[in-house]
């Protein structure tokens, strides 16, 4: 080492310091070429790690178990999609039957509510104007018109736009008239009658009926078709006392 | 200097060309890179022990590259081909770091 310091280029040192020189010789080009491959090759091979996902430079077994691992991460994930799109199918079958049985109980509540006087009304059918100025006409009478219209099918009735008729309205006989269900009414009766129109027409004015019963009392009949007739008078239901549904 | 002007064209090809690597050698370029390395530091220890020569650093870069890509092709064709890459790996690693101490020595004597 000694020697090897005081000898000129002998030192380790002082070879790189002339390595750095500007002189050009064989041996000096075969090194710079090859360290030109080993650079080539090695940012080669970082572009390729880098551009590529991390399986580029994987090998065959390794990409074969990450295959598996996928396929089976797959798999199940495909039946936990499937499971939750039965699940998902039987709650929409369930929510489906369950509107479609709110809809049909909505649509009969509609229907009995028009039938037992809760519910407003629209429809065809005809105005029967009852006048009587000799005030003859009974609650009979006006009875038996009632009678006659719910015969020719009537579904909703109503009198003098106030009182809705229905299977509990009574007609009472008072001073200056009748009473509807509680509601004193007078001259002239309007019984506006939601039905089929020809049934009703007849059924107010065939012989010996209401017109003639009418017109006996010194009083008349008008009968006028709609095909729109508006009930809008409702009927308050009360809670029954003692009757209650039977299985 | 030349061989520093090297490395940096090297590098620049590199970057500018980018080429695509075939398939089949995708697994022996990092090696091929290990053992060139390796092949580097030793000729730069030889210069340092003033006992360098070209054609021999020409050789060993070679030979180097040729016998890792070689071993590690043999090893996947035998399936311990992940084994014998580390292997090699390894001991280019060892080799890399007993060359790049020879050369501390005689740079920092120390």
């Amino acid at each position: 080492m000694a020697d090897g310091k005081k000898a000129p280029l002998k030192t380790g040192r002082q070879r790189l310091l002339k390595a750095f020189g500007p002189s050009v010789s064989r041996g000096r080009m075969v090194v710079g070429l090859l360290l030109a491959i080993l650079g080539f090759l090695a940012i080669v091979q970082i572009q390729t790690l880098n551009d590529d996902t991390e399986f580029a430079g994987a090998r065959r077994e390794d990409l074969i178990t990450f295959l598996d691992t996928l396929e089976a991460a797959s798999r199940s994930a495909q039946s936990d999609i499937d499971n939750l799109e039965a699940r998902r199918d039987s709650l929409r079958d369930a929510s489906d039957r369950r509107s479609a049985a709110i809809n049909e109980a909505e649509q009969q509540a509609d229907a009995l509510g028009v039938l037992a006087g809760t519910a407003p009304a629209t429809g065809p059918g005809v105005i029967v104007t009852i006048n009587d100025p000799g005030d003859d006409v009974t609650s009979g009478t006006l009875l038996n018109a009632l009678e006659e219209m719910r015969n020719a099918g009537a579904e909703a009735i109503e009198v003098n736009n106030k009182v809705r008729v229905v299977a509990q309205t009574s007609l009472v006989d008072t001073e200056g008239g009748v009473a509807a269900g509680g509601v004193e009414l007078g001259s002239p009766y309007v019984f506006e009658v939601i039905g089929p129109p020809d049934d009703l027409e007849t059924a107010m004015s065939f012989p010996g009926g209401l017109t003639d019963e009418v017109e006996e009392l010194q009083g008349t009949v008008a009968i006028k078709r709609s095909d729109d007739i508006n009930i809008a008078s409702l009927h308050r239901p009360e809670t029954p006392e003692y009757a209650r549904p039977a299985d | 200097m030349i061989a520093a002007l090297g490395l940096l064209l090297g590098v620049v090809v590199g970057l500018l060309v980018q080429p695509e690597v075939p398939l089949g050698l995708q697994p022996y370029l990092p090696i091929a890179v290990v053992a060139a390395l390796d092949a580097v530091f030793g000729g730069l220890r030889a210069y340092l022990d003033g006992i360098f020569d070209d054609k021999v650093f020409t050789v060993s870069f070679f030979s180097n590259v040729l016998i890792a890509m070689i071993i590690v092709y043999l090893g996947d064709q035998l399936g311990v081909g992940n084994q014998l890459s580390t292997g090699v790996i390894v001991v280019l690693g060892i080799r890399i770091f007993s060359n790049v101490a020879a050369i501390r020595r005689h740079i920092l004597h120390a």
